[in-house]
């Protein structure tokens, strides 16, 4: 199911965005497989940030920055206007967001398991790939944690992306082969 | 020297696009909107969380209006 009135994604200046407010973030979600080959991708750009106040103190500035609002369920199509800051984030494990640039996610995490335990900044950015677009350089989330955060959370959309990414996690560890 | 070994041993792609602005126009070109269901999810849930209903984020986003229009108010006292 699609939202007819999200708006374009404007990735340079969301992008140059959080590097100018020196955000720590690693991407994840299907942009963050796209970036690794992926074909099929949604136009909203997914981060899962360090988890610490004076990151998101920073992701707060950003998301000012960018003229964000708020998604409500059944609310304006616009988002909902609300003063940001890192402890307001800090209430929501998943914060949605309508900018200027397009929409932005903010998660605390992605699910890692059955239980729902999460894979946080940490542990995404030590397994994280590195890349090189524009002249920037953006960590994004290993395919194996995308593809993990996917089954976990088993939505249609999660399960028509599924077949890609593996086949592109399949690759990649046969290229590292050498096979 | 930890940090800078880390950093050499990662994987490194490069992406195909030249440009950011490049990449952003294929995006726009190529991708789904995204999901509308994809709204907030309160913070310290348990197993699978729940996407917050109208009410708990209007209720969320008055409290903070609230405390951000105190604050202001305080700053103004203090001459700030």
């Amino acid at each position: 199911m699609s939202d007819p009135d999200a708006p374009p994604l404007d990735g340079a200046a969301m992008l140059a965005a959080l590097e100018r407010h020196d955000v720590a973030f690693v991407a994840v979600g299907q942009l963050a497989a796209q970036w690794q080959g992926a074909e099929h991708v949604t136009r909203d750009f997914d981060i899962c940030p360090a988890w610490h106040a004076e990151n998101l103190d920073r992701v707060a500035s950003v998301l000012r920055e960018l003229g964000a609002r708020l998604k409500v369920p059944d609310g304006p199509v616009a988002g909902v206007e609300v003063p940001i800051d890192g402890a307001f984030l800090r209430r929501l494990e998943v914060s949605t967001w309508r900018t200027d640039a397009g929409d932005l996610d903010v998660l605390m995490g992605i699910p890692r398991d059955n239980e729902w335990n999460l894979a946080r900044y940490e542990r995404l950015r030590d397994r994280a790939v590195l890349v090189g677009i524009g002249g920037v350089t953006v960590m994004a989330a290993a395919l194996d944690d995308i593809i993990r955060s996917k089954e976990v959370a088993d939505r249609p959309p999660d399960r028509e992306a599924l077949p890609e990414l593996r086949r592109l996690r399949d690759r990649t560890i046969d290229r590292d082969a050498g096979l | 020297m930890a940090q800078v070994q880390s950093e050499i041993s990662r994987r490194r792609v490069q992406s195909r696009f030249g440009s950011l602005a490049e990449w952003s126009d294929w995006l726009n070109a190529h991708a789904s909107p995204a999901r509308p269901d994809d709204t907030p999810v309160l913070a310290d849930q348990t197993g699978r969380p729940r996407r917050a209903g109208r009410e708990e984020l209007m209720a969320l986003v008055e409290h903070q209006r609230a405390r951000y229009a105190a604050d202001s108010a305080g700053a103004r006292r203090r001459g700030e």
